[in-house]
């Protein structure tokens, strides 16, 4: 009887059931292969940026709106403060208080932490609808499935957005894909509304992640595309000239970006667009007024004119400073070794290194060889719409391979193409092995001379795209369950015995900094640690993720870097109560601070005050890094090496090696037998990963330590 | 001045009671193995006065302040309680009766228990890691009693032989870890009140963990759940760690941090279930939990070990099976649980609140606690699926021990039908849910006329007719073949014909029908249409193959054809009718492609 009534559905109602279905199954996939941390650690928050995004967002939960945009935090970059209402994206806390806020209107007592941790998750779940629509404006509503069903799983998108990586992009991605099938609806219509509503859309993507550049020079490209291929219309017109002018002035809201939308460089060519906009408009306008004799005089004389304002206006802005110079993180999408070459706390970010062709295909596997059929596909049946989605790849496409973290941004494109490209080849082999099927009943009578093995080939086909699939899909919640879903706060490890060693040391250190210092104690660590010890321990730091100023971590780096007496004076004048190092030579914990050493130095000595600092004085005379009694000898006397290596010389940490092994560097340290004069072991966890100390006060005449 | 008070409460005391009773033998032993000082003493009290049915006890002036607990229980009778009716302004000056009269000469042996909380002091005050916690207690030599004492002993047990000094008062005896002040006559014939100041400076290196908060929350659910959390702020209130702490000493030397933390033990009730240890910061992955069978044994290891003078916060929570606790009698509930649990061994609570989350709808609340507390004003708790808020008692008291683990019994009201409440709500927030959809999906809300969708719903609608109306006309054809072979059967001929009018009739009407349909739908849709006429012409052959074969089982019964040519006629008809059946159905599935 079941059977039946699913078969005396109209055909129209089986079609919206069965996309539901598919579309359902999707969601709940995308949140579930997300999980992996929470099931395997603990609902936690991970990494550095989520700490300062949960902290924050906790503000904002407790204290409300208000508060939250008025927010000068003193306990982070001592003695300068922040304002943090000023200089975020605050989307994300948005959102993330305002569902726990309607929650818990509905006495649905969710904890804060919890809501954080799972916004990821579930924003990729309205991601994977999202692309559905989007790939279905722009092809058909099997190749929406198809690229729903691929965004819900694929690694480059699941990389940022696993539970409990609460960052802008988990929500950011969403947005801009919204974003951009309200643009392709507005394209498609030409409606104000649909204008409107992209605008919407965009100024939530602006309120959320500083990739919105992208987006607002990836529409302008896509109407210039329009216009120098003839296919300006009136629809472009109005779709563009709302979303710019109420975008903009939307934009604008958002205190961080402000005035910025008119006058940096990187809004400019939006800008420009729109003015163009108008010119063509003006011009098709003329033309269909004046004979063409007329309109070519016309013509010449304007292109002079307008040409010759603009670029004197161009020059004159940028050279008075009105026009924002380019930012260095600009730059270095365009030039991947500018970076490199002039800022080193950029290029010292690993997210910020050119990717790999292995990390290309770790992330996206068969997308990568299916994308081009996409674009086959859509430049097949060229249609204003399609052209947008043939730009968004192209472009994304170079700049993912500029910075690893810009994958995020291909990933999206990767599987809507792919869904277009796979579902083409489904549905044209799919008929083939159905009119074959049919004629085997009558047992072979018609052969297709002009397609022989029809069938053959579409069952082949059909099974190599059915294995490439669920290849892509074990590939994918591989990846997930290996790389992306280690929280990085808490590791683990197996043991000898085949058990599951866990270190918790970082949240050991920090919970013994909450509790056992004095509330007002100034913590100094490297800018990376930042986030977390303000959110767990509660304490003021100097430096941390923002990396808003530059001669601060600088001034860090440089007491890092520096002997004792020297790092005294620093750390006297900023004022620092307890040092923490990371260490994992007990361990073999690569990431420590030891590791980052080099660009302490680098940091530390590109500016004035730092310029005693030689990035050539921590190697060898051959050039190496080592911590060995071969190497250098500033580097085994500066405060780095001393606090991460404080009696760690009389510790024997592998068998048959002597005391003082490294495990991370294989090496015996140099430098063993040293005592600290300035500072105090005031805690070191129980794996030795992270080491505190306490920096002691002058002495009783008020003469420095050493 | 509270010298002085004290002094003269004891005067009064001296002169009221001491004509009456006195102290034949006092047993005192000062338990200074821990960080708390438990005092027993025995006493043996002589009535040399009337009849009396009550004695009076003071508690030692020297440390008053710190009592935390006291108890007295009748020596020889398997531990009696004795009732405390406490007077004194105070309240360290307590009134114990008697179970019964004591006649003059009569003996009575009687035990008190105190524990005192902070009442050793570190000395000195700050140690380095790898040095010894040492412990001053100050005490007196003499039980402090109103009354006269004709002999005393005290022994004070000593947690390690390291003693670094002791007052020498009475020659006492020092025999390992036990201290005995007895025997020689400065213990006789003691007068009231006497007071002879003790120090001892001994080493303790026993955990000096003080409870400086602990909220326990105990959530009850009717639906068969108690969930009990407590959080607790613990601190080190022994000597303060002074200079570094060494990880590399506190692993590798064997006496360092002696006097440190690094996990106790929380007992839980046997029946607890998904326990969780956690902080503010997460998980705390280092514990351990071991079920006996009266028991859960929780052991909690902090995330850093506990030196003098730090401190750490952590909650933990676990599900108790609510038939254990809570009883009913109608609707009357009582809910008996304990007031304070187990957290460490010789715990002691500075702070405690208990804070008792009925179910929703709990009327008549009457709580009724072990010892006095404070009763703070109930409160309202929203969480999952509430309207009004459940109610929350909350009782606070301070300075608890081990002692103080002992059941309180909640009674109230509860109407069970408020169980429903809250799937009654999910499954109307449900319907609603569905409901909004529904109408969003079947009403059309556009204010545009939407001339193609309105053609397509109308062509909709008449399929659907022309379905009904088409198995109507297969249930004819089903009666046209029951008639024949029934005919066959009884050869009634008119019976027959009746009925075969009767079919033809309704055959008709339906036939009828389509065809207005198909008038109907022919503006809207021609192929649909077009269909439904292919579907009634099929009917119409059907039809005449039906009527010739009731023709031909007539000639049959009329014997006008033999019985193999009816076989062999018939066969062909049906085989026919079969194949116009099977066009017809598949037709009526693709009239709505």
């Amino acid at each position: 009887m079941g059977r039946m009534a699913f078969l005396k559905m109209s055909a129209d109602k089986q079609d919206t059931l069965l996309k539901m279905l598919v579309l359902a199954v999707c969601c709940i996939l995308s949140f579930s292969v997300r999980l992996f941390s929470v099931l395997r650690f603990e609902s936690v928050i991970h990494e550095f940026d989520p700490y300062f995004n949960y902290r924050t967002t906790r503000y904002l939960a407790e204290k409300g709106f208000y508060d939250f945009h008025n927010w000068f935090d003193d306990t982070a970059w001592y003695p300068l403060g922040r304002i943090i209402g000023g200089t975020i994206y605050p989307g994300l806390m948005v959102t993330a208080a305002a569902f726990y806020n309607v929650l818990h209107y509905f006495n649905i007592t969710i904890d804060i932490r919890n809501m954080c941790v799972f916004l990821a998750p579930m924003f990729s779940s309205f991601t994977t609808i999202v692309t559905y629509h989007l790939t279905k404006q722009l092809s058909n509503s099997g190749a929406g499935l198809v690229a729903a069903a691929f965004m819900s799983v694929v690694p480059g998108y699941i990389s940022r957005s696993v539970a409990g990586s609460y960052d802008n992009e988990g929500i950011a991605i969403f947005c801009m894909l919204f974003t951009y099938t309200l643009w392709i609806k507005s394209v498609k219509t030409g409606s104000v509304f649909w204008a409107v509503l992209c605008s919407v859309a965009y100024f939530y993507m602006v309120s959320s992640w500083g990739g919105y550049v992208f987006l607002i020079n990836l529409i302008p490209i896509h109407v210039l595309a329009c216009i120098v291929t003839g296919r300006y219309s009136h629809k472009i017109y109005v779709a563009y000239t709302t979303v710019y002018s109420v975008g903009t002035i939307l934009s604008m809201q958002i205190s961080f970006v402000g005035f910025q939308p008119v006058q940096t460089s990187e809004h400019m060519g939006a800008l420009g667009v729109f003015g163009l906009c108008q010119i063509v408009s003006f011009i098709n306008f003329l033309r269909a007024r004046l004979s063409s004799a007329h309109f070519a005089i016309l013509w010449q004389t304007m292109l002079y004119i307008v040409g010759t304002i603009f670029i004197g206006a161009v020059g004159f802005l940028t050279l008075s400073g009105k026009i924002a110079p380019w930012t260095g993180r600009f730059y270095s999408l365009l030039d991947p070794s500018y970076a490199k070459n002039n800022i080193p706390i950029i290029a010292s970010v690993s997210e910020h290194q050119p990717t790999t062709w292995s990390s290309f295909y770790f992330d996206l596997q068969m997308l990568v060889f299916m994308f081009p059929v996409g674009l086959y596909v859509c430049f097949k049946n060229l249609k204003d719409y399609n052209l947008f989605i043939i730009l968004y790849g192209v472009t994304s496409m170079y700049f993912a391979a500029v910075m690893v973290r810009l994958m995020l941004v291909l990933a999206p494109v990767m599987c809507i193409l792919a869904g277009i490209g796979v579902n083409h080849v489904l549905t044209t082999y799919m008929k083939n092995l159905d009119s074959v099927a049919q004629k085997d009943k009558k047992g072979r009578t018609k052969s297709d001379n002009s397609y022989p093995m029809r069938n053959e080939v579409a069952t082949g086909v059909v099974v190599m795209m059915t294995i490439f699939l669920s290849l892509f899909a074990s590939h994918s919640v591989w990846v997930t369950s290996e790389a992306y879903s280690s929280p990085s706060i808490v590791l683990s490890a197996r043991g000898g015995d085949g058990g599951r060693i866990i270190f918790d040391d970082f949240r050991e250190a920090y919970y013994w900094l909450r509790h056992n210092t004095p509330e007002n104690s100034k913590v100094m660590s490297w800018w990376d640690y930042g986030y977390q010890i303000t959110a767990m321990a509660n304490r003021t730091i100097l430096v941390d993720n923002n990396t808003w100023n530059n001669t601060h971590i600088s001034r860090v780096g440089q007491a890092m870097a520096s002997t004792e007496d020297k790092a005294y004076e620093i750390m006297r004048e900023l004022d620092v109560d307890y040092v923490l190092v990371i260490f994992g030579g007990l361990t073999g914990y690569s990431s420590d601070d030891i590791n980052k050493f080099l660009w302490m130095v680098r940091i530390g000595g590109s500016t004035d005050r730092g310029a005693h600092i030689k990035e050539s004085d921590y190697y060898t005379p051959s050039g190496e890094f080592r911590v060995d009694s071969e190497g250098s000898q500033v580097l085994q006397n500066c405060m780095m090496y001393k606090m991460c290596y404080y009696r760690f010389g009389q510790v024997y940490t592998e068998q048959n090696k002597p005391t003082g092994y490294d495990r991370v560097r294989n090496a015996e340290i140099g430098n063993k037998d040293f005592e600290l004069d300035v500072l105090d072991e005031a805690y070191t966890t129980e794996h030795w990963i992270v080491r505190i100390y306490k920096v002691k006060d002058l002495d009783n005449r008020g003469n420095p330590r050493t | 001045m509270r010298v002085i008070n004290i002094l003269s409460i004891g005067f009064v005391y001296f002169v009221l009671a001491s004509a009456e009773l006195i102290n034949e033998d006092v047993n005192r032993v000062i338990d200074l193995r821990s960080h708390l000082v438990k005092v027993t003493t025995t006493v043996t009290l002589r009535n040399r006065g009337g009849p009396v049915s009550e004695f009076k006890f003071i508690v030692d002036p020297t440390h008053n302040k710190q009592l935390a607990h006291i108890s007295f229980t009748q020596a020889d009778d398997e531990g009696k309680v004795l009732k405390k009716v406490s007077s004194g302004s105070d309240d360290k000056l307590f009134t114990v009766s008697l179970p019964s009269k004591l006649e003059n000469d009569g003996t009575f042996r009687f035990t008190a228990e105190e524990v005192y909380a902070n009442a050793l002091s570190p000395f000195p005050k700050e140690i380095t890691q790898s040095q010894n916690q040492l412990m001053v207690y100050r005490g007196n030599h003499f039980y402090y009693s109103p009354y006269k004492s004709d002999s005393q002993s005290t022994a004070v047990e000593l947690p390690s032989k390291t003693v670094e000094s002791f007052t020498k008062f009475g020659n006492p005896e020092k025999e390992e870890t036990t201290i005995k002040y007895e025997g020689t006559k400065d213990f006789d014939n003691v007068p009231p009140n006497s007071q002879n100041s003790m120090k001892i400076h001994f080493e303790n290196n026993n955990p000096f963990l003080t409870v400086s908060q602990l909220t326990r929350v105990v959530e009850v659910s009717h639906w068969g759940n108690i969930a009990v959390e407590e959080s607790i702020d613990v601190r080190h209130t022994g000597a303060k760690l002074k200079g570094s702490f060494s990880r590399y000493d506190y692993q590798r030397m064997p006496n360092s941090g002696a006097a440190s933390v690094k996990s106790f033990k929380t007992i839980l009730p046997a029946a607890a279930s998904d326990v969780y240890y956690r902080d503010e910061i997460g998980n705390i992955s280092t514990s351990n939990l071991l079920k006996t069978d009266d028991s859960v044994e929780f052991e909690i290891r902090p995330r850093y070990p506990l030196f003098g003078g730090w401190k750490t916060f952590y909650y933990f929570g676990y599900n108790l099976p609510s038939y254990v606790h809570i009883f009913i009698r109608g609707d009357l509930h009582a809910l008996k649980m304990r007031f304070v649990d187990h957290v460490m061994d010789d715990q002691m609570i500075e702070d405690f609140t208990l804070k008792i989350i009925l179910p929703e709808g709990a009327k008549n609340i009457k709580l009724d606690t072990p010892y006095p507390a404070e009763r703070l004003p109930d409160q309202l708790h929203h969480t999952y699926l509430d309207t009004v808020g459940r109610p929350v008692i909350i009782v606070r008291k301070s300075n608890l021990v081990e002692q103080h683990i002992e059941d309180f019994v909640l009674s109230y009201n509860f109407n069970r039908m408020l169980l429903l409440q809250e799937p009654l709500l999910i499954s109307a927030a449900f319907f609603l849910l569905f409901f909004t959809v529904l109408i969003i999906v079947r009403l059309d809300f556009s204010i545009a006329y939407d001339q193609a969708s309105e053609a397509k719903m109308r062509v909709q609608g008449v399929i659907e007719q022309v379905q009904a109306l088409q198995a109507r006309r297969e249930k004819c054809y089903e009666a046209y073949e029951a008639a024949v072979s029934k005919y066959k059967a009884s050869k009634d001929h008119t019976t027959f014909v009746n009925t075969r009018k009767s079919i033809e009739k309704d055959h008709k009407e339906a036939t009828n029908n389509i065809q207005q349909l198909v008038m109907k739908v022919r503006e809207d849709a021609i192929d649909t249409a077009d269909k439904v006429g292919n579907l009634n012409h099929i009917d119409g052959t059907l039809r005449d193959k039906y009527s010739s074969m009731m023709q031909l089982a007539e000639k049959l019964i009329s014997k006008k054809v033999s019985r193999d040519q009816y076989v062999d006629q018939s066969g062909k008809l049906n085989k026919s009718i079969d194949d116009l059946k099977e066009k017809a159905s598949e037709t009526v599935d693709n009239l709505l492609v």
